[in-house]
């Protein structure tokens, strides 16, 4: 069985045995979920990187130290280690997420659209544009949950567990990040289109 | 005794799993959004820099 077959689990398993590149793969499978999820909360490409390796960093010395609780899952695990390194960030700088400026990186500089004229592309990137300005607006305990259910695809539960609240709080905290994107988008008749 | 205490186990399951969807489900309303807004958050994605995964494996390494 190839390494891409193998459950998170088992690849842990193989890397605390010491097999080096069973952590190749865990990263490479989780790096953009989890790089994504840093870098909407920090909104700073070199901070996220910093952020992303610093939570690698403790993984990996979690598990060369056979403290890993074999009951959780790896990707909740990680996010929720990435997530407590953002917070102590902004603890330590003191300032507010939701106000920083942005680094002036545009995700949408990759996107690979061939198939649309150049004006349906400059529609495109602007909507895509002002989304991430609209999450960017968003409380920043609201903008985490959204954050932590689509890209870490992680179930309220473990978002509350995640964040130290109630499920139900989490959920309240969706809806009302949904809620508050949506009037946003109405105000400025944005619409989505599905690529 | 039986017809007692299966009744009693299913209500307590079938109670658990109505909790456990009740709190993991957002009004038909959101998630119709919620999908709405997916695609445009996938394009959102991006990935650290290979630099970055580089040092990480190679700190592994050096334990």
């Amino acid at each position: 069985m190839s390494f891409q077959e193998k459950t998170d689990q088992e690849l842990v398993h193989l890397y605390i045995k010491g097999t080096e590149l069973a952590l190749s793969e865990l990263i490479s499978r989780h790096k953009s979920r989890i790089y994504t999820s840093i870098y909407l909360l920090v909104k700073d490409e070199y901070l996220a990187e910093d952020i992303f390796q610093d939570t690698f960093i403790k993984v990996i010395r979690t598990l060369k130290a056979g403290k890993y609780n074999e009951e959780g899952k790896f990707l909740p695990w990680v996010l929720r280690i990435g997530h407590n390194l953002v917070i102590d960030h902004f603890r330590k700088e003191k300032r507010n997420p939701t106000i920083t400026n942005s680094d002036g990186f545009d995700i949408f500089d990759v996107l690979g659209i061939h198939d649309e004229s150049i004006e349906e592309k400059m529609v495109k990137q602007q909507t895509h544009d002002d989304l991430k300005k609209l999450i960017h607006y968003l409380p920043s305990e609201q903008k985490e949950v959204l954050i932590m259910r689509h890209y870490g695809d992680l179930s309220f539960k473990e978002i509350a567990d995640l964040t130290n609240v109630s499920i139900n709080t989490a959920l309240g905290r969706m809806r009302y990040a949904l809620n508050n994107l949506r009037k946003m988008m109405t105000n400025k008749e944005l619409i989505l289109k599905a690529s | 005794m039986m017809e007692t205490l299966t009744p009693t186990l299913n209500s307590i399951v079938n109670n658990d799993e109505k909790s456990q969807n009740t709190v993991n489900m957002l009004t038909i309303e959101d998630s119709v959004f919620f999908e709405s807004l997916k695609p445009a958050l996938n394009q959102l994605v991006k990935t650290p820099s290979d630099e970055t995964v580089n040092r990480i494996l190679a700190f592994s390494k050096s334990l």
